[in-house]
């Protein structure tokens, strides 16, 4: 028997109205199978970073709980971009209609092709670890801390809660 | 900052529809925990037990008594990395209930089967049990809406309660966090979720009462 795992999932649009494309994602999470939505974080207006001028990101964090494997759960979040018009050849820094991330499956660390456990992005965003903080901030995430200290460390960096 | 959590095995208890799994699985998302979670569904006799007690009673019991025997072993011997879990029974509830739906001769079965079992579970470190009256347990059995449930009656309910409060009276295996689930809301109500979660991370010993005196608009 596969058992329920805690997992977190980050979602982040900047294009097509991002607030509704958030919306439909974590919708979207809610319908997905062997998984139940348990906690969503409100949502964080946030400026673009890279060398390409877009328009702010709009993100929020999402905690689960799931039946899939870490591969499996990914998959679905892949297929959910796809179905949401996310394109399969995506520009690293460029904007994205929308964007899923899993950030945190379990106790699970692993670092392959596919997928990175915890995802490695999460200590230096402060618009994924402040609403992650808001729903778990006593999660400690395999190899790095605890969230309310991760949080703490980072500088909100224009970061604005909707 | 609070105080950090260091609760590793919490145990969620309370009668049926007080809101064991629903706090458990939200606990879990904001523990990072893993959940131990009855799967009651499963149980091919229930239904039966619910629409003729008196004869569903004993392979209902015997079902779950196996069921959460298997889990709970599983668990005492899981990994090494044991994460935080967060569970919706006790093994005891099993007693518990047994105690409440058979007669004399089948409990005295069913007592040999679990001596026998001996089953090994992980010690909770805090257990939180939740009571309702009986009226907010029906209305919340009604909104979940599960077909079988349904037939439960007030009488079951009512004795179940009664059975609950008397273990829970003798209860010293763990910290005791005793909430009034009847005056809160903390699935529909984040206010209320957040103020639990707070008395649930403060609490490290002993037993408490949890009853949060506000006026509330119904």
């Amino acid at each position: 028997m596969q058992v329920w795992q805690p997992a977190y999932i980050g979602v982040g649009s900047n294009l097509s109205e991002p607030r509704v494309q958030v919306r439909t994602a974590c919708a979207r999470l809610a319908d997905l199978p062997l998984t139940e939505v348990v906690l969503t974080s409100p949502l964080y207006a946030s400026r673009a970073y890279g060398p390409v001028a877009q328009p702010d990101f709009v993100n929020a964090v999402v905690g689960v709980l799931t039946r899939l494997e870490p591969s499996a759960l990914l998959a679905e979040l892949i297929a959910i971009e796809t179905a949401l018009g996310r394109p399969a050849e995506r520009q690293r820094w460029g904007p994205r209609i929308i964007d899923l991330d899993l950030l945190v499956y379990g106790r699970e660390r692993r670092s392959d092709a596919r997928l990175t456990l915890p995802h490695p992005g999460i200590v230096e965003r402060s618009f994924v670890l402040y609403p992650l903080a808001d729903i778990a901030p006593d999660l400690d995430v395999p190899g790095l801390g605890r969230v309310a200290e991760l949080a703490g460390r980072l500088a909100s960096d224009g970061l604005q809660r909707l | 900052m609070a105080k950090e959590t260091t609760h590793q095995f919490i145990a969620v208890e309370g009668p049926i529809g007080v809101g064991k799994t629903s706090l458990a699985r939200r606990l879990c998302g904001s523990l990072g925990a893993q959940p131990v979670l009855e799967q009651s569904g499963q149980n091919p006799f229930l239904e039966r037990f619910y629409r003729n007690p008196r004869a569903g009673a004993l392979p209902t019991q015997l079902y779950f008594l196996l069921q959460r025997a298997q889990q709970l072993t599983a668990l005492k011997q899981a990994d090494l990395f044991a994460p935080v879990r967060v569970a919706d029974y006790l093994l005891e509830k099993d007693r518990l209930f047994a105690r409440v739906t058979l007669d004399d001769a089948e409990y005295a079965l069913y007592e040999q089967l679990y001596a026998r079992l001996d089953v090994q579970t992980p010690k909770p470190d805090l257990v939180v049990y939740l009571q309702a009256p009986v009226d907010v347990l029906l209305e919340r059995i009604a909104r979940r809406g599960v077909d079988y449930e349904q037939l439960i009656d007030r009488g079951y309910l009512e004795r179940l309660n009664e059975a609950y409060a008397r273990f829970f009276h003798e209860f010293d295996a763990a910290p005791l966090l005793i909430v009034n689930a009847g005056a809160i809301d903390p699935i529909a109500n984040q206010g209320d979720y957040d103020e639990l979660l707070a008395a649930i991370k403060r609490m490290s010993r002993g037993r408490l009462y949890y009853n949060p005196l506000r006026s509330r608009a119904i």
